[in-house]
């Protein structure tokens, strides 16, 4: 019986810690669960992230993103010193140890495939092959 | 159970219960899923609360909707109809997309850890079908070969409308390692159109799992029911 009492609880903290039902639902519509964890920092986009070692290697540090995002969230919207903190490669978050900026470092910006400012390729030599343009009438 | 949670409430009246003086078997030897006060503070260090959303999102942005197009429904109301139908039709197509595995070389074991538990495809409605007549999209994993190329060929116009088609691996999109061998195709998009190409050789699950989500997001862009009405 008390471990039911304890699972409500453990609801009731969930809903508390999203900030209401409606909230919570939200978090729910847009990540696929409700985790509570500590919140370890916001990026310059307004993505939260956050560790909970209760949870295995893997699970235990996830990002929220900001809500200007909607569902349209993507993995490149995260930037590099974030990540890597996120893929384990770094023990402490950027704002633990803050990661010194290289000056070939350029500002970060997501993948714009489907964008209006999307990435075209374009080529900087010259074509192997000779066009035929055809004669006109 | 009961008695252990009772336990744990009642650790603060222990010294009344015992009589004032510890005995040290009690508090020493406690049921083995009882916490020390050690491992109690460090739970509290490992899961700090943050109660309210405000505090963790200051700015309060507002959340922006899920729909690409913006219709408004005071302009036109058919347009705001067709709008929605195209949202619908969107959603429902990109929440399974059923692909054709057309695993040709080592590309087929990355696209086998996508479908693995590590990388469950399943939660992304993504299931592999054996046959393109119950296939949405084709996943052309690995090397295309001359003597391959008028299969692929068949088997894309075999699938049914809509179709997709990712290429994976270098060896799809380009011809990769192969590119200046005799007997391969240099790019499955020689013979068919490519809508995802993923680069990597091979790539990772992870990748193909990006593949996937990009083709999803062109998907939501699509508007069937829209393109119709205004023709």
């Amino acid at each position: 019986m008390s471990i039911y009492l304890q699972k409500l609880r453990e609801v009731q903290q969930l809903v508390k810690h999203h900030g209401g039902l409606k909230a919570a639902f939200l978090t729910l519509y847009k990540t696929d669960g409700l985790k509570m964890g500590e919140h370890k920092g916001t990026d310059q986009f307004g993505n939260r992230y956050y560790e909970n070692k209760k949870f295995f290697i893997g699970r235990s540090r996830w990002v929220e993103f900001t809500d200007g995002v909607g569902v349209d969230y993507d993995a490149s919207m995260i930037p590099p010193e974030w990540r890597s903190w996120l893929q384990y490669s770094r023990d402490e978050t950027p704002v633990d140890k803050t990661v010194a900026p290289k000056k070939w470092h350029g500002p970060h910006i997501d993948n714009r495939s489907g964008m209006a400012d999307q990435y075209v390729p374009y080529s900087t030599t010259r074509p192997k092959i000779q066009a035929w343009t055809p004669p006109r009438q | 159970m009961a008695a252990r949670t009772v336990w744990q409430r009642l650790s603060g009246l222990k010294p009344a219960l015992t009589g004032g003086h510890q005995t040290g078997c009690i508090t020493v030897a406690p049921s083995r899923n009882l916490l020390t006060k050690k491992q109690e503070e460090k739970k509290k260090q490992d899961v700090m609360l943050v109660p309210y959303r405000q505090h963790m999102n200051p700015d309060r942005t507002p959340i922006k909707s899920a729909t690409p197009f913006n219709v408004s429904f005071k302009d036109n109301k058919m347009d705001y109809a067709v709008a929605r139908l195209d949202d619908l039709i969107n959603w429902s197509r990109k929440g399974s997309l059923w692909p054709l595995s057309f695993g040709l070389a080592c590309c087929a074991v990355e696209m086998m850890h996508f479908a693995a538990p590590r990388y469950d495809m399943d939660r992304l409605g993504v299931v592999f079908r054996a046959t393109p007549r119950q296939s949405d999209c084709i996943i052309v994993a690995g090397t295309v070969t001359n003597k391959m190329a008028p299969a692929l060929r068949r088997i894309y116009d075999q699938l049914l409308e809509p179709k997709w088609v990712i290429s994976m691996g270098s060896c799809a999109n380009g011809g990769g390692y192969y590119h200046y061998s005799y007997s391969v195709l240099r790019g499955c998009d020689r013979v068919i159109p490519v809508d995802i190409y993923i680069p990597g050789c091979p790539p990772t699950a992870e990748a193909l799992t990006y593949g996937i989500l990009q083709l999803q997001k062109k998907i939501k862009f699509s508007t069937l029911a829209q393109s119709h009405y205004r023709r």
